[in-house]
C-alpha cells in the first residue's frame, strides 16, 4: 500500500516529465501496488472469514477432524440426519418465511424513511438520521428484554391498558419476532437507500414531471426502480440477519410450534456431548438458502443497468411537503415510538427499579443499581476500554478493506470475485456462535504448531485480544462490502474508464474516485461498524481473552445471574457514553464548517 | 446528518492521502503490537514448558478458569491474593463454556472448568476431557459433600443448590398449594405451570432426570411430563422468562433452580413464594473439573483445593447478595453463610449420575419434540 502511494504523489508534481523510462517504471509500480493490495485484501478475507467457516463446514463430512482423538474418518451421517429429517425442512421453511417477512417490512420502513429524510422537508425530518442511529446501536439483547417486560401479562403496558389475550399470544410468537426484527433491522435498508439517493439527481424525476407525471408517479415509476440495487443490498442483509437470529426468537417466540433452524443449531452445540458435525450440517441449510437468495438478486439486477452517477449528475432538491406532511410526521413518529422510545424507556425504567415485578410505584424507584455498578466500576471501565479500542480499530480497518473488496467484486474481472461476494453473505447468515466456534477450530488446532502458532513456547493467536479483533473484522467485513457495493453499482463506468485511460491504477481509482464519492457513505459504515462492534456479543462471548471481558459480556453476565436491573443500569451508562461520542463526532465537522463559513464571510 | 452534499466535491486529494496514511499507520502499529504480544507470550509459554517438567505450579504463568458461577470473579481474585498464583477467568454461560471446551478439543486453553451440574460434568468425564486426581482436601467435605464425589475423582463439588423447586405468585395463590410434583397434575392448575427448556437451560435437565428417578425411571418420567403437558405445561426457552411470568402473575407456578428464586427475592421481589416438594428435590452441585491435557495442572489442583477450603469458600459466601448464585448450601465443614435462605425441610436426593448422563441426549431430544414444540 505504502509503496504505491509514494509514486502516485510524485506523479502530480512531475506530470510534465516526459522520460519514457520513468513512465514505464511508474506504471509497473502502480500495477504491482494494485496487485499487492488485491492479494493482501483477499488473503485477509480468506484468513478471517473463509478459513474459519471451512473449519466448521468440513466437520459435516469429517466429524472427527477436531475431536479429542482426531481422525480423518469420512461420514455422511450428519448430512443424512439433517437432509432426511422432516423436522429440519420445517425449521428451515419457518426461518425463511420469518426472514422474508422481516426483509419486506424492513425495506418498506427503510425506503420510506430514507426518501422522507433525503428528499422532503417537514417538521422533524432532520431527526430521522438520529433516530436511525440510535436504533442501530441499541443492542438486540436489550430490545428483547425490554419488549418482554412491556408486553407480558401484568407487564408495564398491561398495568395501564388491559391487553387482550390474542394480542399477547400473537406478540409472543413468530409474528412478534418478525415485528422486532423489522424494527431492529430497517436501518440497513435506510442506509443503503440513503447512500443511493445522494447520487440520484433530480433530473430523472424532473424529466418525468415535465412530461406531465405527478410527483408520486415520478417517484414510483422512475426513482424507485433506479434505487432497486440499493434496496436489494439492504434487504439481503436484513434477510440474512433474520435468518441467523437466535436471541430475539429465544426471548420472544414462546408460542412457536415449529422451532427455528437456529434453535436446532444451538441445541446441537450448547449441551454435552457437543455435536459440531450436526451444527455444521444444519448451517449448510442456511448456506443453500442464502445461495438461492443471492442468485435471485443477481437475476433481478442483470436485466438492466442502474448506473446513475455519470459525472454530470445535478444535485437533487428537497420537496417541502404540504398536505402530506401530517402523514410523514405520523409515520416517522410511529416508527420512532416502536423502534426506540418504548423499548428504550423500558430499559431506563428497569435500570431505576428494585424489581420490575413490584411495578411503577415510588418505593420501587431507586438509583441503587447505578450505585452498585459504579462501586465495582474498575472492572467495567476496563471492559469499556477494551470494547472501545477494538471497535475503533475494527471499524477503521473494515471500512477501507471493505471498500477495496467491494470494488474488486463489482468493477474488475478478477477471477473468483463471485465466490468472494457469496462468501460475504454466508458470513452474515451463519449464527455468530458458529462463526466464533469456527475461529476456535481454525486457530487453536494442534497442526498449527507446524507453522509456529500455538505450541508450547510459540506465540498464540487464539486466547489473545487479536483473535477477537480478527473475529470482529471478519464479522463486520461482509456488511461493509455489501453496503459499499450497493453504492459502487451506481457509479458510472465512464468515470472509472476515464481514470483508467489516464493511467490510474486500482489504488488511485478506489482512493481518489470511489472513496470521495462515497465519503458520507463510508463515514456511515464506519459508525455502523464501530457501534455494532462495541455491543457485539456472540464472538465476544466465545473468544474474549481470559481475564479481559468485553462490555456486552459483562452486561449479559448480570442478566444471566438474575440481576436484570443492574445489567440494565450498566447498559444505559454505556449507551449514554456511546451516544455522547456519536454526537461529538457529528458535531465537530458541523462546527468546523460553520467556523469556515464565518471565516469566508469575513474575507469577503 | 452526515451527508453534506457540497462537501463531497470539495473533498481534496491531500485529505484523501492523509486518510490513507492514517490507514497505513494503523495497520503498521497493529503489526508491531502484535509482534510484541507474540514475543511476550512466547516468553511465558517457554517458562511454562519448563515448569511442567517439574510438575509444580508456576505462580507467574498460573492457570485459566472457565466458569459460569456468579462468584467466580471474586474467588479468582481471592485465590491470587491468598496464594500469589496468577489466575485468568473466562466467565460465560454454561452452554457457551461447553461449546468452547468442545471446540478446543485436545488442545485445551482452560485448566479448570466450573459450572452447576454433575450430570454434564459426568458427560465431560465420559468423553475423556477430565483429569482423574485425588485431592488431599476431601476430608474438608461434609457428609453430604462426600456423597457427591464421583468414584473416579474426576470432579469435585463446591456448593449445592436444588435443581428444580416450585415457585408461585403469592398475590394470585390458590388456597390449596401443590405439595409434591404429582399435585401439579391437578386440573385446578391447568395452564398455570411453566418450566425451562432443558436443551437451553443448564439446571433443567437435572430436574427432569430427578423427577424421573423419583417416579421410577425414564419412561415414568416421560409419562409424567406428557401428562403435565396435557395439563397445559409450557416450556420457556430461558430462565428469565419463566421467572418473569410468575413474577407478573402471567402464570401461577414455575419450576426453577432454587438459587434463582433467592436471587429474585434479594432484588426486592416479595411477591413470589417457594415450595420444596415433599418427595424430594434433585441435588444440583456446582462442580469443578481439571483439563486432562491442560498445560497447568499443578496450578489447577491448587485452585480446586483452594475452593474446597474454608478460606476459598469465604469468597463465595461473601459475594454480592443480589446475585442468586450466592444462595448455595455449603458442602465444606465450618463454612458460615452470610446470606439467609431456607436450609431445613428440604428433602435432597442424589441423581444416578452415570445413568442420566448416558441418556441425556436422547431424553432432551424427546423433550424438545414432545413437550417444547407442538403446543
Amino acid at each position: 500500500m505504502e509503496a504505491s502511494m509514494v509514486p502516485d504523489a510524485e506523479a502530480e508534481q512531475t506530470a510534465s516529465a516526459t522520460v519514457t523510462a520513468l513512465m514505464f517504471r511508474r506504471r509497473l509500480l502502480r500495477v504491482a501496488g494494485g496487485s499487492l493490495v488485491t492479494i493482501l485484501v483477499v488473503s485477509a478475507l480468506g484468513i478471517l472469514v473463509i478459513y474459519p467457516l471451512a473449519a466448521i463446514f468440513i466437520q459435516s463430512v469429517f466429524p472427527n477432524l477436531f475431536a479429542l482423538n482426531p481422525d480423518t474418518h469420512f461420514s455422511l451421517h450428519a448430512l443424512q440426519q439433517v437432509f432426511t429429517d422432516k423436522a429440519s425442512y420445517k425449521s428451515i421453511s419457518a426461518s425463511v418465511i420469518l426472514a422474508l417477512i422481516t426483509s419486506v417490512g424492513a425495506s418498506f420502513i427503510g425506503v420510506v424513511l430514507a426518501v422522507l429524510a433525503r428528499r422532503t422537508s417537514f417538521p422533524g425530518a432532520k431527526y430521522i438520521d438520529f433516530l436511525v442511529w440510535i436504533v442501530f446501536f441499541t443492542p438486540s439483547f436489550l430490545l428483547g428484554e425490554a419488549w418482554t417486560v412491556l408486553m407480558i401479562r401484568d407487564g408495564t403496558i398491561d398495568h395501564f391498558i388491559h391487553l387482550p389475550d390474542w394480542l399477547i399470544n400473537t406478540f409472543f410468537s413468530p409474528a412478534g419476532v418478525a415485528f422486532l426484527l423489522i424494527l431492529k433491522n430497517f436501518p440497513f435498508v435506510y442506509l443503503a437507500v440513503s447512500a443511493g439517493l445522494v447520487w440520484l439527481g433530480s433530473e430523472f424525476e424532473e424529466a418525468a414531471r415535465s412530461q406531465g407525471a405527478s410527483a408520486l408517479r415520478a417517484w414510483l415509476q422512475i426513482n424507485l426502480p433506479l434505487l432497486i440495487p440499493a434496496i436489494l443490498s439492504g434487504a439481503l442483509i436484513v434477510f440474512a440477519e433474520a435468518l441467523s437470529d437466535f436471541g430475539t426468537a429465544a426471548t420472544i417466540a414462546q408460542n412457536a410450534n415449529v422451532p427455528l433452524i437456529t434453535y436446532q443449531i444451538y441445541d446441537a452445540i450448547n449441551t454435552f456431548p457437543v455435536n459440531f458435525p450436526l451444527a455444521a450440517a444444519l448451517s449448510l441449510l442456511l448456506f443453500l438458502v442464502i445461495a438461492a437468495a443471492l442468485l435471485g438478486q443477481s437475476r433481478l439486477l442483470r436485466v438492466k443497468s442502474y448506473q446513475i452517477i455519470s459525472g454530470k449528475t445535478r444535485p437533487s432538491v428537497k420537496t417541502p411537503l404540504k398536505k402530506w406532511r401530517w402523514a410523514a410526521m405520523a409515520f416517522t413518529g410511529i416508527v420512532a415510538i416502536f423502534s426506540l422510545l418504548l423499548p428504550l424507556s423500558e430499559c431506563i425504567l428497569l435500570s431505576v427499579e428494585h424489581s420490575f415485578a413490584n411495578g411503577i410505584i415510588p418505593s420501587n424507584i431507586t438509583l441503587v443499581n447505578y450505585q452498585r455498578i459504579l462501586q465495582h466500576g474498575s472492572d467495567d471501565l476496563q471492559s469499556f476500554g477494551i470494547s472501545f479500542k477494538l471497535a475503533i480499530a475494527a471499524a477503521t480497518i473494515v471500512v477501507f478493506s471493505g471498500l477495496f473488496i467491494a470494488f474488486l467484486i463489482s468493477r474488475t474481472q478478477m477471477p473468483g470475485r463471485k465466490l468472494l461476494n457469496f462468501t460475504t453473505l454466508i458470513t452474515i447468515s451463519v449464527p455468530g456462535i458458529i462463526l466464533a466456534s469456527g475461529y476456535i477450530f481454525a486457530w487453536n488446532s494442534p497442526y498449527l504448531e507446524n507453522i509456529g502458532i500455538g505450541g508450547r513456547g510459540e506465540p498464540h493467536f487464539y486466547g489473545t485480544i487479536w483473535i477477537l479483533l480478527a473475529a470482529y473484522i471478519g464479522g463486520a467485513l461482509p456488511y461493509a462490502i455489501r453496503l459499499s457495493s450497493g453504492a459502487i453499482d451506481q457509479i458510472g463506468e465512464s468515470m472509472i474508464e476515464a481514470a483508467r485511460v489516464q493511467g490510474a491504477g486500482l489504488i488511485s481509482v478506489v482512493m481518489r474516485i470511489i472513496a470521495p464519492i462515497m465519503q458520507s457513505g463510508l463515514l456511515n459504515i464506519w459508525l455502523l461498524i464501530f457501534t455494532g462492534t462495541i455491543f457485539e456479543l456472540a464472538a465476544s462471548e466465545l473468544l474474549y481473552p481470559p481475564g479481559q471481558p468485553t462490555m456486552p459480556v459483562r452486561i449479559t453476565g448480570y442478566f444471566g445471574t438474575f440481576r436484570v436491573e443492574q445489567g440494565m443500569a450498566l447498559a444505559m451508562l454505556n449507551i449514554g457514553v456511546v451516544a455522547a461520542i456519536l454526537l461529538l463526532l457529528r458535531l465537530v465537522p458541523f462546527m468546523y464548517q460553520q467556523f469556515k463559513q464565518m471565516g469566508a464571510q469575513k474575507n469577503i | 446528518m452526515l451527508v453534506m452534499k457540497g462537501e463531497i466535491m470539495s473533498f481534496s486529494f491531500s485529505k484523501m492521502r492523509s486518510i490513507a496514511l492514517a490507514c497505513i499507520i494503523t495497520v503498521l502499529s497493529f503489526t508491531v503490537a502484535c509482534g510484541n504480544a507474540a514475543s511476550s507470550s512466547n516468553a511465558n509459554t517457554s517458562s511454562a514448558a519448563a515448569q511442567l517438567a517439574a510438575s509444580q505450579c508456576n505462580k507467574s504463568t498460573g492457570l485459566v478458569v472457565y466458569s459460569a458461577q456468579g462468584y467466580d470473579s471474586d474467588t479468582v481474585k481471592a485465590f491470587t491474593r491468598d496464594t500469589g498464583i496468577q489466575a485468568q477467568l473466562v466467565d460465560d454461560s454454561t452452554g457457551n463454556i461447553l461449546a468452547k471446551v468442545a471446540a478446543e478439543g485436545n488442545n485445551p486453553q482452560w485448566d479448570v472448568v466450573w459450572f452447576d451440574g454433575n450430570v454434564t460434568m459426568q458427560n465431560l468425564d465420559d468423553q475423556g476431557y477430565l483429569l482423574k486426581w485425588k485431592s488431599n482436601n476431601i476430608s474438608n467435605y461434609t457428609q453430604q459433600g462426600q456423597s457427591l464425589i464421583p468414584s473416579d475423582y474426576a470432579y469435585y463439588p463446591s456448593g449445592l443448590t436444588a435443581a428444580g423447586v416450585i415457585i408461585y405468585n403469592k398475590a394470585h395463590a390458590p388456597a390449596q398449594l401443590p405439595q409434591d410434583w404429582k399435585d401439579l397434575l391437578n386440573p385446578a392448575f391447568k395452564n398455570e405451570i411453566e418450566m425451562n427448556d432443558p436443551s437451553l437451560s443448564g439446571p433443567t435437565y437435572p430436574f427432569v432426570a430427578g423427577v424421573s428417578q423419583l417416579l421410577g425411571g425414564e419412561d415414568q418420567g416421560k409419562n409424567f411430563f406428557t401428562q403435565l403437558k396435557a395439563n397445559g405445561l409450557r416450556a420457556y426457552q430461558t430462565n428469565d422468562l419463566t421467572i418473569t411470568a410468575v413474577k407478573t402473575g402471567a402464570k401461577e407456578f414455575g419450576i426453577v433452580q432454587d438459587s434463582a428464586y433467592y436471587g429474585e427475592v434479594a432484588n426486592g421481589d416479595n411477591n413470589i413464594g417457594v415450595i420444596y416438594p415433599s418427595s424430594g428435590v434433585a441435588a444440583l452441585p456446582s462442580e469443578m473439573g481439571i483439563a486432562a491435557n491442560g498445560a497447568h495442572q499443578a496450578c489447577a489442583e491448587a485452585f480446586v483445593n483452594y475452593v474446597m477450603s474454608q478460606q476459598g469458600q469465604q469468597s463465595m459466601t461473601h459475594h454480592d447478595p443480589t446475585d442468586g448464585d450466592t444462595y448455595f448450601l455449603e458442602l465444606i465443614q465450618g463454612v458460615t453463610p452470610v446470606v439467609t435462605r431456607q436450609t431445613t425441610g428440604i428433602n435432597f436426593f442424589n441423581l444416578n449420575v452415570e445413568k442420566w448422563a448416558s441418556v441425556e441426549n436422547e431424553y432432551k431430544q424427546w423433550f424438545t419434540a414432545n413437550i417444547v414444540s407442538g403446543s
